[in-house]
Order: structure tokens, then sequence, then C-alpha cells
């Protein structure tokens, strides 16, 4: 009996870890329909439970035709994927060349409206209008500079603090080092222009 | 690199950028096809060689830190009207700077900020007889500018 046990509990492992042949399933079924719960120990009572329970189950039968219709659907899933990378590519490569396309129009139409036309290549030309332009820049700066202090005056006559205008971001914009490079000895500079 | 959306649109933006600084100055040539109007363009390249060439020393300076300096000119009346509505929104995106009426002169000077310096500085004057419109651009100190005037 408890050779027979013993043999029984070995085809069990086997069952559970679904190495059995059918033959041993067989096997199994018939001994623990041949014993009777009360006759078992302990610990083979819920094998058996198991045993004769899953034995008695009807066994699924496979639909005639699923291989072919997982087949199918596989394929399909297949073809459905293989469109989407196309697609993916395709906008990709439509994008990529809708901006190149922008690029070249902006490129060209920078080129064509650089202002090459109009700029000067005779030096010293370029050197009168650079001049003429910066004395002018400078004389609209300074004017503005001196309406800035005549207004100030103005206003602190009529009794407005305008130091409620100083702007701290911008003041005076020349570091010793650059005052070096650039100022003119001797010169008088104003900054109320607010940079 | 790959090839991918985002980059195509990063790529897009930048693009986008290029052009919003060049619609600024386009006004500028499109103005100079006005009748009577002269116009010069000076590159950045032409600017930088002239170092030395000029008599007042601080213009070498400041022109060889420019980027680009614009002169659109004319002293016709008429003219000057319609450079006045073609440079109508050219100082879009400028802060107004400074704005001086006298002796029936009037000037506008308009700027972009650039941390205590400016990156671009235009300056509008009109007169009965005519106008004159400055666009610089590059790294423009006023202050250097001014001293043009006072040390010559």
């Amino acid at each position: 009996m408890s050779a027979s046990h013993e043999h029984i509990r070995r085809l069990l492992s086997l069952y559970y870890g679904g190495m059995t042949t059918p033959a041993h399933d067989e096997e199994l079924r018939r001994w623990f329909h041949d014993h009777s719960e009360d006759a078992l120990p302990a610990d083979l009572v819920a094998d058996r439970r198991v045993v004769l329970g899953l034995a008695e189950r009807q066994p699924i039968e496979v639909p005639v035709g699923l291989g072919a219709h997982l087949s199918a659907h596989i394929d399909t899933l297949a073809r459905s994927e293989r469109r989407h990378t196309r697609l993916h590519r395709w906008m990709v490569a439509v994008s990529a060349a809708a901006s190149v396309a922008i690029v070249l129009s902006i490129g060209a139409f920078i080129a064509g409206d650089s202002g090459a036309e109009y700029e000067l290549t005779d030096p010293t030309a370029a050197r009168n209008e650079t001049e003429r332009a910066l004395l002018l820049v400078s004389d609209c700066l300074n004017k503005a500079d001196k309406k800035a202090q005549e207004t100030d005056v103005l206003l602190q006559k009529l009794g407005f603090d305008v130091s409620m205008f100083d702007d701290e971001e911008y003041v005076d914009s020349l570091d010793e080092r650059d005052a070096a490079e650039y100022y003119l000895p001797g010169a008088e500079y104003s900054d109320t222009l607010g940079v | 690199m790959k090839i991918s959306l985002r980059n195509i649109t990063s790529l897009t933006l930048l693009v986008g950028t290029v052009v919003a600084g060049v619609a600024q100055n386009a006004s500028f040539k499109r103005a100079a096809k006005i009748a009577d109007v002269s116009y010069v363009y000076l590159s950045k390249g032409m600017l930088s060689t002239m170092g030395n060439a000029f008599p007042i020393p601080a213009m070498g300076g400041v022109a060889e830190k420019l980027t680009s300096l614009e002169i659109l000119s004319t002293d016709n009346a008429d003219s000057a009207a319609k450079v006045a509505d073609t440079l109508e929104g050219c100082h879009r995106g400028m802060e107004l700077m400074s704005h001086v009426s006298e002796d029936g002169d009037i000037t506008e000077i308009y700027g972009v900020k650039d941390g205590a310096k400016l990156s671009d500085l235009l300056v509008l004057t009109s007169r009965d007889s005519g106008m004159t419109a400055i666009l610089i651009s590059g790294d423009i100190d006023p202050a250097v500018i001014k001293s043009v005037k006072s040390g010559r």
C-alpha cells in the first residue's frame, strides 16, 4: 500500500508538472476512482479531487478551421503593420521634402532680396555713406539726450521727482574697459536716452 | 541625424524666425523702388574692413561691430510721404526710444535692446522737403555712437 502511494505521489508530481503521458493520466484516474477518500492518506484526498474533477471534464474540441483562421488573422496583422510603417515613412519623407522646399524658397527669397543689388562695393563711397549715417544717428541721439535733459529740468521746475523715472536696468552701458577703447579724451558724454 | 517630425518642426520654426528677421528690412527695399529715393546697403563684410578709414577714430570701432547698415533717403516731399507709408510697419517689435519734434523736423528713434546695448537701431528723420531712414544692426552701443559726434 505504501509503495503504491509512493508510486502515485511520483506520478502526481509529474502530473502537476504537465509531464505525464495519457497512460499515466489514465492510471491516476483509475487509481483514485478505485480508492475512496476514506481509504486515502490525508495528503492525497485533495489530489484525488483534482484528478477526478479534471478527468470528468469533457475535452475541449478545437473548432474546424481554427488554424487557418489564426493564420489569416496573423497575416492581416502583418499586412497592417507593413502598411503603417510604409505610411509613416511616406509622412516623414513628404514632411522632409516640404521642409526642404520651404528652406529653398526662403533661401531664394533672401538671396533675391538680400540687398545685394544695392550693396556698395566701392570702399570710399561705403566709408562716406557710413560716416554720414553714423554722424546723423549720433546727432539724433544727442538731440534726444538734450531734449530729455530739458524735459527733466522742466519737470523739476514743476516739482516732479524725476528720479522716479530712473531705470536701473539701463544704466550707462560702457564699463571702464570699453570706455578706454572708445571714449575720446576730454569729450563729454550723457546717457539720458535710457540705454 | 535621424529625420523625425520633431526635427522637421524645429527646422520650420528656425526658418520662420529667419523670415521674421528678413521681413524688417524688406520694407526698406520696397521703399527703395520709389522714385527719387536713394538706398544704400552696407554688409558686415564691407563694414568690418573700414577699420581705420575714418577721420573720426571712434567711428571705425562702431562700424566694425555692425552686421548691416541701411540708409534710405529722399529730398522729394511726395516720395518722402510714400516712403513713410512703406516703412509704416518696419519698426514693429522695436521700442520707441525717442520722439523729438523741433522746427518742423521730426526725429523718431526705435531700438531693440540687447542687455545694456542694442541689437537694432532705427532712426527716422523727416522734414518738409524729405526724409532719411537709417537702420543699423549688430552690437550697438548708443553711448559710443553719441561720442562720434562729440569727438569731432
